[in-house]
């Protein structure tokens, strides 16, 4: 509770904070409030500029831009949300397995994460999305694939550090269940690093899944996203540079407000860094 | 230092046995047959007697283990097969003509990266909380932010197109580095800078400082001396962890500017599902990255006394 009210009282926060609810709530909507269907084309529309019938104006097929960024935020943002859900997920019980086990298995896995974290990501990514073939959601397991073992290791490490604590031991001889004892006193503890480390990911996933689409390997046309309207705006730049003006500025917002929250939380939570920043 | 050497390049066998097995392994996970996609790529029809002859030719109908022991022989002698797309091309050839403007690519970023950081890193933490300071932690923020890819669409646009000062892609000149170089290197100096003002900033706190500080020496002295030289250690060490970040990352600024490099092959050849070319591409930058990371360790325990005397056990 303490931290949602200190997360209020941080300008910076809560503006970020407020930026993301506003985005999401406007990818939710998109089907009532997108002026056009965001895959309509009309060619006599096409490279329309902006006008009030067409607030952003209109691509190379005509199809209606502010409609497309709309129904973009369903397809880069949320899915990029999707992947952080996952990776969190299966991070988490791989650590949560690895530091209550211990033993063998334990020793295993932590080798695996540590050449999964070692290894240069993008070429994970590329060998990932290179044998499971093109597609968005090859390219959300790659970046899952990619991305695990760093909860792992982090739910791993407080798992093992936090159940030697008094209250654990006494949890454990009273007989609590393990269920209990990880729902309600290491998932607490595990919290806030958790929540700082996914809202940093978040924006390197955005960028991360909008790159490969825009490089044609991850959503494909005419799905709206993001890093596909680059791509699109990106052979026409020469005479319609303003193609590719606002789905950039999407992107940039977006990852900005992530990674400011990020920071903002980590000077929230953990506030020994503070002092530089 | 010797001894050390020569022990970090015995530990350096299994893992590069452990890669190869996994860029084996990995193409083998792929759900479509490869003699069925070469035959498709070569526009024959995928019949049950084409796809056995192709199995034949391929060596696909041997057990794993000896296909694994086949391929790995091969690749010591250099040997990566041919590509799935031009069967009179070895990719060995393709892999090698690559490598050199990705490394091209990925030199020239990291000379831009490591001049520009360090100056404009050291000058934030002398100037901190100044306006100059402000000023680039707010290009920093952005530059953490900002899509690669559009960012290197707006320096083609403003540059190639605007200004008409550069080519927008090509290879060979100088005039083609330039762009590509600052697309690539943008992030990193973002991370940098921020990290070495930081790391500064922490220095400047050590005794050390204070007694220099109280000795009267002059501050350019105890800047260089006491708090840039301290700093240096961390900084090589995580900028030479960026090279191999940097030859890896470089595929889509690769893709912006039509740059002849591996990352723009590794991208063909997944669209083509050429998967000799795919599984060469993995193990070369496995390897690369092995090769990098030794010889970082190696420079952090020649600059670093500490670890160099107890032969790097700490």
């Amino acid at each position: 509770m303490n931290i949602a009210k200190q997360l209020i009282n941080n300008k910076t926060a809560l503006i970020c904070l407020i930026i993301i609810t506003t985005i999401v709530i406007l990818g939710i909507l998109a089907p009532y409030i997108a002026p056009y269907d965001p895959n309509k084309v009309r060619i006599v529309r096409k490279y329309a500029a902006m006008s009030s019938q067409h607030w952003l104006g209109c691509d190379h097929l005509g199809r209606d831009i502010l409609s497309r960024l709309l129904y973009g935020i369903r397809s880069t943002l949320f899915l990029s949300l999707l992947t952080m859900i996952i990776t969190i997920v299966v991070g988490s019980l791989i650590g949560l397995i690895s530091g209550y086990q211990r033993g063998k298995l334990d020793e295993c896995i932590m080798r695996l994460c540590d050449i999964m974290l070692s290894f240069p990501s993008q070429v994970m990514i590329l060998a990932i999305v290179g044998v499971l073939g093109v597609g968005i959601e090859n390219v959300i397991i790659a970046n899952i694939v990619v991305k695990w073992a760093w909860y792992s290791r982090m739910i791993r490490s407080s798992v093992i550090k936090y159940s030697r604590k008094n209250y654990i031991l006494f949890s454990r001889a009273i007989g609590a269940p393990h269920s209990f004892i990880i729902c309600r006193h290491l998932l607490p503890n595990v919290m806030s690093e958790l929540v700082i480390l996914a809202t940093l990911d978040t924006g390197w996933v955005i960028l991360n899944i909008s790159a490969l689409s825009f490089i044609g390997l991850g959503v494909q046309a005419p799905t709206a996203e993001w890093g596909l309207m680059l791509s699109e705006a990106k052979n026409v730049m020469t005479q319609h540079p303003m193609q590719m003006v606002f789905p950039g500025i999407a992107i940039l917002i977006v990852v900005a407000a992530f990674n400011m929250l990020g920071d903002c939380l980590r000077d929230i939570l953990d506030p020994k860094d503070k002092k530089h920043e | 230092m010797l001894n050390y050497i020569i022990k970090r390049l015995m530990m350096m066998i299994p893992i590069l046995f452990g890669i190869s097995f996994i860029a084996f392994f990995l193409i083998n996970l792929a759900p479509s047959d490869p003699a069925e996609v070469a035959l498709r790529l070569n526009e024959i029809m995928p019949t049950p007697d084409a796809i056995e002859s192709m199995r034949q030719e391929l060596g696909l109908n041997k057990p794993f283990l000896e296909r694994y022991f086949i391929w790995l022989y091969d690749v010591l002698h250099l040997d990566f097969g041919r590509s799935f797309i031009h069967r009179d091309r070895l990719v060995w050839d393709e892999m090698i003509r690559s490598l050199i403007p990705t490394l091209i690519l990925a030199m020239s970023a990291f000379a831009f990266t490591l001049i520009i950081s360090l100056i404009l890193g050291v000058l934030c933490a002398i100037f901190a909380n100044s306006a100059f300071d402000h000023i680039v932690r707010i290009i920093i923020f952005l530059g953490t932010a900002m899509p690669s890819y559009w960012l290197g669409l707006l320096f083609i646009w403003l540059f190639a197109n605007y200004l008409d000062l550069l080519p927008t892609n090509g290879y060979g000149t100088w005039q083609n580095l330039i762009l590509p170089t600052l697309t690539l290197s943008f992030v990193y100096i973002s991370t940098y800078i921020r990290f070495i003002r930081n790391n500064m900033l922490e220095n400047m706190h050590n005794y050390s400082v204070f007694y220099a500080r109280s000795r009267g020496l002059k501050e350019t002295t105890i800047i260089v001396k006491h708090v840039l030289v301290n700093s240096l250690h961390t900084t090589i060490t995580a900028l030479g962890m960026t090279i191999p970040q940097l030859i890896a990352g470089s595929f889509v600024v690769e893709y912006i500017f039509s740059w002849p490099g591996l990352g723009r092959l590794c991208i063909a050849a997944i669209m083509n599902r050429d998967y000799p070319v795919i599984q060469a591409y993995i193990l070369i930058m496995a390897i690369l990255f092995v090769v990098c990371n030794f010889i970082v360790d190696i420079i952090h325990q020649w600059l670093d006394p500490r670890l160099r005397d107890n032969g790097g056990a700490v």
